[in-house]
């Protein structure tokens, strides 16, 4: 069989396409979950300063617990399927999220602060014209550490039956059979690589914007 | 559930973590030295790795299966593929991150390059290292879960014959012990860190 | 590696014609100098005049793109140059003392690559920490993080010293202490200087520094040698406007007859008193803090015993108080005329007063200093 046949039968077979769309859907919901509860955490964190320290000691937690152990043990709280493989995204990139907002939000040099105050800034105004945008490309890269997280705790997805192209490489493994492997492995690699590179050039280009 | 099954699970789980831990170390470091030889090439190197590193684990731990089949070697390799980087990365920048004006002393008083890297980088590296080797082992001990899939034996497997038929007890047999190895590796590092920091960076005065 | 001593001692170093160049700029254009064996040669220029890029081609940190470096009329570019390196000694003004060593392995790292065996590292290493005025005892196991400036500057000094090379290249290596602090320092390294007998050539943006320390100077500027002379050559026959202008020779002898101390003391701070009851322990501990050498002992009334230096203070017990021993102060005021002050110390065998202001100790007043400054 061709090279180009080879994908061809694998991607009708395996539905690739809805696997794809699938993926993207959770990937989607995770990341726009975690990033306003990542970044409103991140902020909330920043105006109560005291709570910084054990808060973050909790996140830090969560990043040592492997992602699988996490998928499964929220398996006979919220069922199988999307739901529990969300809410772990969520879970596992909030740290990230809220770590490079915090960090961000109080990068931001004492001068410019004082400058703003003198010109007759609130304290709110001044959080979300400075602070925010000069916090911007670190909260970028936060974001796209949780990129890269969700993508990965996705595709375990398929494990628990959330779909996704997880599932078709669960198939391959127990098939067997070494196309649908590569296809579907290559695949999920080149969405996950083209997604960080994506926002790796987003966070070059706020960066360049300061 | 027989405590010796989740026993021998555990065992085969950290021979696996520790063994593609210890073989990653071994590679990386030579890797590492090499790469202050040639110092464009080797940011070449890692720039590409660091963009192969957002591929999910579990693609990484299929892809193994078509070039090494399934069981305890591929198991090794599909970790080691993730753990080579960030303990070759961190050494790198900590070897490479020396005071400027450090290495131009060290140059004045006539240490040859090699004397360098051993006398004054390989040391100043040593933080970087431990936690490059750090974040590689947390991510090996989650890897190692995975690879039960392509028959490597460990918690894994306990997992998935868990998931099989929503048995929670399994489920929860499997998984803990990961949660709880996972804690550990962080803490004795941690504590390894304190204890092994103050002497090389000079202790503090007694009195 | 085994050593070979490259020159038992300097007859000369001729520097022909060298040039370098990075991108189009030239940080060193066609230049040509000869240093005379045994001599202290001063390269001061402002930044950007090539000063510290000609020292580093003399031991190959930088290859010359045209001309050549001569050593002992051997052209250096035959040395390998890591070879080259332990047999000249070379000091920084960042001073680059390996943090995560003490200062018996950083001041013995040569010896040891060498190969010596540890009770000869540790002879010599105690030898060079006495020449630098640090006791041993105290001083080799510490870290570099535990050491003020001016005591890393010195084990700087005692590292490049090891191999006991003919040669020494110094860049600015007083540059980052403070003014009072630098001052003893280069008084310790003129005293130091005739002990050792070495050919030296110093880096420098300070003029004052100069002209006390060299023998020649070769003043720099815009990649080339202005001029090269001893202090009386560039001061009474400046080649040009810019040379005079360094060396300041036209204003102060004008008017030196209206000069008071005030306008050259060197001004104290705070840091400089310390309590007649203070222990000597503690207050070594606080002069180390505060990167300083010499202390004023002031009593309950804040009025001034004595002064002490943190020499003198390591030859005494941890337990005395301050107010033992102490060096009986010259008292001047701060407006009486400069030329009355000074004759009065030289007539008093010494060169350092304490300057009053109503009473209480505002400043030093070093003949030295005032010399050079009326130069």
């Amino acid at each position: 069989m061709g090279f180009v046949d080879a994908i061809s039968v694998v991607w009708e077979n395996q539905d690739l396409t809805i696997r794809t769309i699938e993926h993207l859907y959770m990937f989607g919901a995770a990341m726009l979950g975690a990033s306003l509860i990542g970044i409103t955490l991140g902020i909330a964190i920043y105006r109560h300063k005291k709570f910084a320290t054990i808060l973050f000691n909790l996140l830090n937690i969560s990043e040592t617990i492997p992602t699988l152990a996490l998928l499964v043990i929220l398996l006979p709280i919220f069922g199988l399927g999307a739901r529990p493989t969300i809410i772990t995204c969520i879970i596992y990139s909030i740290l990230p999220i809220t770590r490079n907002t915090f960090a961000g939000l109080t990068s931001v040099s004492d001068e410019q602060i004082f400058v703003a105050e003198s010109i007759g800034l609130s304290e709110r105004d001044i959080l979300f014209k400075i602070r925010f945008p000069i916090a911007l490309p670190m909260i970028a890269g936060g974001l796209r550490i949780a990129l890269v997280f969700t993508m990965g705790v996705v595709t375990l997805g398929g494990l628990v039956a959330a779909g996704g192209l997880g599932a078709p490489i669960q198939t391959g493994i127990q098939l067997y059979d070494k196309n649908i492997i590569i296809v579907s492995g290559l695949w999920v690699g080149f969405l996950a690589v083209a997604l960080d590179g994506v926002a790796g050039f987003i966070e070059g280009r706020l960066e360049v914007r300061k | 559930m027989i405590p010796a099954d989740i026993g021998n699970a555990t065992m085969e789980h950290l021979i696996l973590t520790y063994g593609a831990l210890f073989v990653s170390c071994i590679i990386s470091f030579p890797l590492a030295l090499i790469s202050m030889y040639n110092k464009r090439l080797a940011m070449g190197i890692i720039t590409f790795a660091n963009l192969l590193q957002a591929i999910p684990s579990f693609a990484v731990v299929a892809i193994v299966v078509p070039l090494m089949g399934i069981g305890f070697e591929p198991a090794i390799l599909a970790i080691m593929l993730r753990t080579l980087l960030p303990i070759i990365k961190n050494t790198y920048i900590g070897m490479n991150e020396v005071d400027r004006s450090i290495v131009e002393s060290a140059e004045g008083i006539g240490l040859t390059k090699w004397q360098i890297i051993r006398k004054i980088r390989i040391p100043n590296a040593y933080p970087a290292i431990f936690a490059g080797v750090k974040f590689a082992a947390i991510l090996a001990n989650s890897i190692a879960i995975l690879t039960a899939i392509i028959g490597s034996g460990g918690l894994g497997s306990i997992i998935f014959e868990g998931l099989s038929n929503l048995n929670t007890d399994k489920i929860l047999a499997g998984s803990l012990p990961t949660i709880g190895i996972a804690i550990l590796i962080d803490v004795s590092f941690t504590l390894m860190e304190k204890m092994l920091t103050p002497s090389i960076y000079g202790k503090k005065r007694k009195k | 590696m085994s050593f070979e001593k490259l020159f038992e001692s300097i007859d000369s170093i001729r520097i022909e014609n060298i040039t370098k160049m990075y991108g189009n700029i030239y940080a060193v254009r066609d230049l040509s100098l000869d240093i005379v064996g045994g001599e202290l040669m001063m390269l001061i220029g402002p930044s950007g005049s090539g000063k510290t890029t000609t020292l580093r081609m003399i031991n190959r940190l930088i290859d010359p793109d045209e001309g050549r470096v001569f050593i002992n009329d051997n052209d250096v570019s035959n040395f390998d140059p890591v070879e080259l390196r332990r047999n000249i000694g070379y000091v920084i003004q960042q001073i680059g003392l390996f943090p995560h060593m003490n200062v018996k392995d950083n001041i013995g790292i040569i010896p040891k690559l060498e190969g010596w065996d540890n009770e000869r590292i540790e002879n010599r290493v105690r030898q060079l920490l006495d020449l630098v005025a640090l006791p041993s005892e105290t001083f080799m196991n510490r870290y570099p993080m535990e050491l003020s400036g001016g005591q890393q500057q010195r084990v700087g000094l005692a590292r490049a010293l090891a191999m006991d090379p003919p040669l020494l290249l110094m860049d600015e290596p007083f540059g980052a202490l403070d003014p009072i602090l630098r001052i003893q320092l280069q008084e310790e390294f003129i005293n130091i200087k005739e002990e050792l007998g070495k050919t030296i050539i110093f880096v420098t943006h300070d003029i004052e520094e100069s002209f006390k320390l060299g023998d020649r100077i070769a003043i720099m500027r815009n990649a080339g040698l202005e001029q090269l002379g001893t202090a009386d050559d560039l001061v009474l026959n400046p080649s040009n406007d810019f040379v005079s202008e360094i060396v300041d020779s036209n204003n102060k002898f004008k008017h030196v007859n209206r000069l008071i101390v005030g306008d050259f003391m060197l001004p104290l701070e705070d840091k400089y008193y310390i309590g007649s009851g203070v222990k000597v322990k503690d207050a070594i501990t606080r002069m180390c803090k505060g990167n300083i050498e010499l202390a004023i002992v002031l009593d309950g009334r804040e009025r001034m015993i004595g002064w002490t230096t943190l020499g003198d203070l390591y030859g005494r017990g941890g337990d005395e108080r301050m107010d033992d021993n102490l060096k009986e102060p010259i008292l001047v005021s701060r407006n009486d005329r400069l030329r009355g002050s000074l004759e009065m110390l030289k007539e008093n065998g010494s060169r350092l007063a304490v300057v009053q202001d109503r009473g209480r100790p505002v400043g030093l007043l070093r003949t030295d200093e005032a010399l050079i400054g009326l130069l």
